[in-house]
């Protein structure tokens, strides 16, 4: 395979859930939501129930692998299927799930550097979707009340998702301790 | 990649047909491989070797292996 | 992780001491870490079988004792030298080489400027399922370059810890040995890299995109002084500049360094002369041992200040420069520029010489090398040389506007370096076959200011070997040939019955050694340096010279001294043949000098030198042909000289 043809991607754990993987691909290749079916090797692989779900994400697919099984021995050959199946974009079938990706997203971040300083300062951050398209970043803690922390962590979590998923917007800002977002530019169903 | 001038940029294309194996194998190692970006830094006093720059450090080859390496012109 | 049980050869064989392997490329930083780490608690030697130096030390871990390993630099897991089979061998989990313990943890070494190129090699290491530690060097000079790096996400994106070490700060290890006490956290990455090119290409982009990666400018002061030192012109004065230091030092620098030495072993001279009461003891000390040791440790600011010189070049990273420029020029020989370098270490003394050629990654370069690096003048071959040509010319004698002692000194070296040239030459040409080829290429590090630490260490293992050897070798020569040249003791009756009037010293002395069992040696050899125009005296010199060069004017100190003890020198000058077609003539006339000068430069007259190539080529093949073809060609070369020098003086 010539160098250009093949896609640079590379896979990260998932915190708390042994049998996803997040694989890391380059930003925009398959519109974002959940993988109903892929083409080729991937696709097979879905057919088989080896690869039970995936997401995807603006720079990211997620897939979960069968119970039992694990990524020590099936990780080789999704990741050449998943490499196959991005070249061919337009084979995938996505249904739209902005709640979905955006929750995974958001837990994601939560979970890494941005949790960490929210908990080294006594606080903690709790996520829940709320309808279809909207997710609800809830501050706990010492963090509830403290109105440095409604502000600084507020502009710190929007970066943060946004570099995850571009078209992030914030809901309401009225709500202190709580942050509402959601994806795009579809008015959300419940406020 | 030996007809390079000095300044000049190029992208690493593939290896001639007589390079052996462990010799293609070693220039992928030392980040000269197909698709990669080098530059021609200088040449010695007597015209060999030549400092090329590859994958962010600087490297000396002689000659009679630049001359496998296919590159193209980067403008 | 533990359970394997090998051979034997390593620091720790007690089971259950944890053992981390650092891996990385040539000029990642590796060596100042593993000092770093375990500071002088390190080990040297080899592995079994090869020619390949081995690094183990051990360090406290919480409270604990750890082996740290040294591995070779290696640029990939697909060897191409032997010191890259090494990496291979060691880490194979599979099958359990011989004395080469496999690691229970790797602490990859990544220098943070070139992430490109070696995050290839962590992707074959990510295959051994080995715990890793990623430890990122030169992460000051990334971000002095204008270079970026999230290590966090870095670490993420590989699946591994991943822990900077910055040069220079007083925590700089800290990070690190925190890693090392705590393996079992060590995270791996939950699916390792295809192992294709184009997806470790691809691989190796993703990582870096993720872990926000910049790559650092180019280095703009090594681009400045490259300008200079590598221009067709300047670099080249520069280096022929660098050359004549080299050997302004081994003249004019050390001089005054080599007067103290003078004197402080005339000190111990007088001092033993007049303590030692019992006269052979004291004859034995002063001549033995403090003329023999004391005549080569005036050799030693010298030869120090060349070891400096070398480290400090080496520790700039000039030394791959000089490579550079010299690299055309060791082509025709079949070698490469890093040939030279182990060179010109030899002309300080060929011990660390031929150690030096462990930077050659072809085998069939190093062997080459290694037989022809005995031939470069040596510090050992001076005093031979400056009590010869002080016979041939004086001081003040000159040839055009040179002084003819400085013009023959400077053909000697010259000799000796077109011989070496041509000696690896052949050896090269005469193993062709026995490997392919290898490609030529070398990297071209940024420069540093060395760290003081990092070339005391480098003049602290030559200079070692050099003293192990004036103790060891020169001073049991210098000590047996004394024995053998005042035995057998003669008493007063035979002396008078000889004709020696006894209360002269200076007779019963010549008469002793004339008829002692060295002389015994010395006649008995003769039939082989006869047509060289050599006599017993000379022979048990060249004898004696071959545990070490420096030896021969100990020697021929020892037999000048006994006729004259007040002036050595003129005594020799004023030796005659005794027997034979030649005798009368004075011993030592201007083509016996050149053929003793001319034999100098070429036979093989160092154990230290045998030993070292024992050791560096893992036979006694190549010292053995080493000694016989040497010997033979300086008999040859030298009659030769003699020939010549004799029509046209």
């Amino acid at each position: 395979m010539r160098p250009a043809e093949v896609i640079a991607l590379h896979p990260e754990r998932v915190a708390g859930e042994p049998s996803a993987v997040r694989w890391v691909v380059p930003p925009g290749i398959v519109p974002s939501g959940r993988v109903v079916s892929a083409p080729g090797r991937l696709g097979r692989l879905f057919d088989d129930g080896t690869v039970t779900a995936g997401l995807v994400e603006h720079a990211a697919v997620w897939l979960w692998l069968h119970d039992g099984l694990t990524w020590r021995e099936e990780g080789r050959p999704v990741a050449a299927a998943l490499r196959e199946a991005l070249a061919e974009p337009r084979d995938w079938i996505i249904e739209p799930a902005r709640g979905e990706v955006l929750e995974r997203v958001t837990a994601d971040v939560l979970g890494g550097a941005f949790g960490d300083f929210v908990r080294s300062h006594g606080g903690a951050a709790a996520v829940q979707l709320i309808g279809d398209d909207v997710v609800a970043v809830e501050l706990g803690g010492a963090c509830r009340n403290c109105p440095a922390a409604d502000i600084t962590l507020r502009q710190r979590l929007i970066r943060q998702l946004r570099q995850r998923c571009p078209d992030v917007k914030e809901v309401d800002r009225t709500r202190r301790g709580r942050l509402l977002v959601t994806l795009g530019n579809v008015r959300p169903s419940s406020g | 990649m030996a007809d390079l001038v000095r300044g000049q940029r190029a992208r690493v294309v593939g290896y001639g047909d007589e390079v052996a194996t462990s010799t293609a194998r070693r220039l992928f190692d030392l980040g000269i491989a197909p698709g990669a970006e080098v530059a021609m830094v200088r040449r010695a006093p007597l015209r060999d070797p030549v400092i090329f720059r590859v994958a962010d450090y600087e490297i000396a080859l002689r000659n009679v292996e630049s001359r496998c390496i296919h590159v193209e012109l980067v403008t | 992780m533990t359970g394997h049980h090998h051979g034997g050869g390593s620091v720790a064989n007690a089971a259950g001491l944890r053992r981390f392997a650092i891996v990385g490329s040539p000029n990642s930083g590796k060596t100042t870490l593993f000092n770093a780490l375990t500071g002088l608690r390190a080990k040297t030697g080899n592995y079994p079988g090869v020619t390949v130096s081995r690094f183990e030390g051990t360090m406290r871990v919480d409270h604990q004792t750890v082996v740290v390993e040294d591995l070779p630099g290696t640029y990939s897991l697909d060897p191409i030298s032997p010191d890259e089979q090494i990496v291979v061998d060691v880490l194979d989990t599979a099958h359990h080489a011989e004395g080469a313990e496999t690691p229970d943890a790797l602490l990859v070494l990544l220098d943070a400027t070139t992430l490109r190129r070696s995050l290839g090699l962590l992707a074959q290491l990510l295959q051994t399922e080995l715990p890793i530690c990623v430890v990122l060097t030169f992460t000051d000079d990334l971000a002095r370059r204008h270079g970026r790096l999230d290590t966090a996400a870095l670490s993420r994106a590989l699946g591994v810890p991943v822990v900077t070490v910055a040069n220079g700060q007083r925590n700089a290890l800290s990070a690190l040995r925190g890693a090392m006490s705590d393996v079992d956290s060590w995270s791996s990455p939950v699916v390792p890299p295809a192992t294709g090119t184009a997806e470790v290409t691809a691989w190796v982009q993703s990582v870096l995109t993720a872990a926000d990666y910049a790559v650092p400018d180019v280095d703009a002061r090594t681009r400045r002084v490259d300008a200079v030192l590598l221009h067709p012109v300047l670099g080249t004065a520069v280096f022929a500049l660098t050359m004549f230091a080299f050997f302004q030092t081994i003249f004019t620098v050390a001089a005054p360094l080599q007067g103290y030495v003078e004197q402080f072993f005339g000190w111990l001279g007088e001092l033993v002369a007049a303590r030692v009461p019992i006269g052979w003891l004291s004859a034995f000390l002063s001549e033995a041992v403090i003329g023999g040791v004391g005549g080569v440790l005036v050799f030693l600011p010298q030869i120090m200040l060349l070891f400096v010189l070398i480290a400090f070049l080496e520790g700039t990273g000039y030394m791959a420069r000089a490579a550079f420029l010299m690299d055309r020029l060791m082509a025709p020989a079949g070698l490469e520029g890093r040939a030279f370098v182990a060179l010109l270490s030899s002309v300080a003394c060929a011990i660390p010489g031929i150690m030096a050629t462990r930077s050659l990654p072809s085998a069939r370069d190093r062997l080459a090398t290694i037989m022809g690096a005995p031939l470069v003048t040596c510090s050992a071959r001076l005093p031979v040389y400056i009590l010869l040509i002080g016979m041939l010319f004086d001081s003040g004698h000159r040839i055009g506007p040179f002084s003819a002692q400085g013009l023959v000194m400077f053909a000697l070296y010259l000799f000796g370096a077109l011989s070496a040239m041509t000696v690896a030459a052949v050896f090269k040409r005469l193993t062709a076959g026995s490997a392919p080829a290898l490609p030529f290429y070398m990297e071209m590090p940024p420069y540093q200011i060395p760290r003081l630490h990092s070339v005391a260490a480098a003049v602290a293992t030559a200079a070692s070997a050099f003293l192990r050897k004036v103790t060891s070798i020169i001073l049991a020569t210098t000590v047996v040939l004394w024995v053998l040249l005042n035995l057998p003791a003669r008493d007063a009756a035979e002396m008078t019955r000889a004709g020696v009037d006894t209360s002269d010293d200076a007779a019963v002395a010549a008469f002793v050694i004339d008829h002692s069992y060295a002389a015994a040696v010395g006649r008995a050899v003769q039939p082989v340096f006869e047509p060289l125009g050599f006599d017993w005296r000379i022979n048990i010199g060249i004898l004696s010279s071959l545990a070490a060069r420096e030896v021969f004017v100990a020697t021929l100190g020892q037999v000048a001294a006994a006729q004259n003890p007040d002036d050595p020198r003129d005594s020799l000058s004023q030796m005659r043949v005794e027997s034979g077609p030649d005798a009368g003539r004075v011993l030592f006339d201007p083509p016996t000098i050149a053929a003793l000068l001319v034999f100098f430069i070429y036979a093989l007259q160092c154990m230290s030198t045998v030993a070292v190539m024992r050791r560096e080529t893992g036979s006694w093949r190549w010292p053995v042909t080493a000694f016989v073809y040497m010997f033979i060609l300086a008999w040859l070369m030298a009659f030769l000289a003699r020939t010549v020098v004799a029509a046209i003086w």
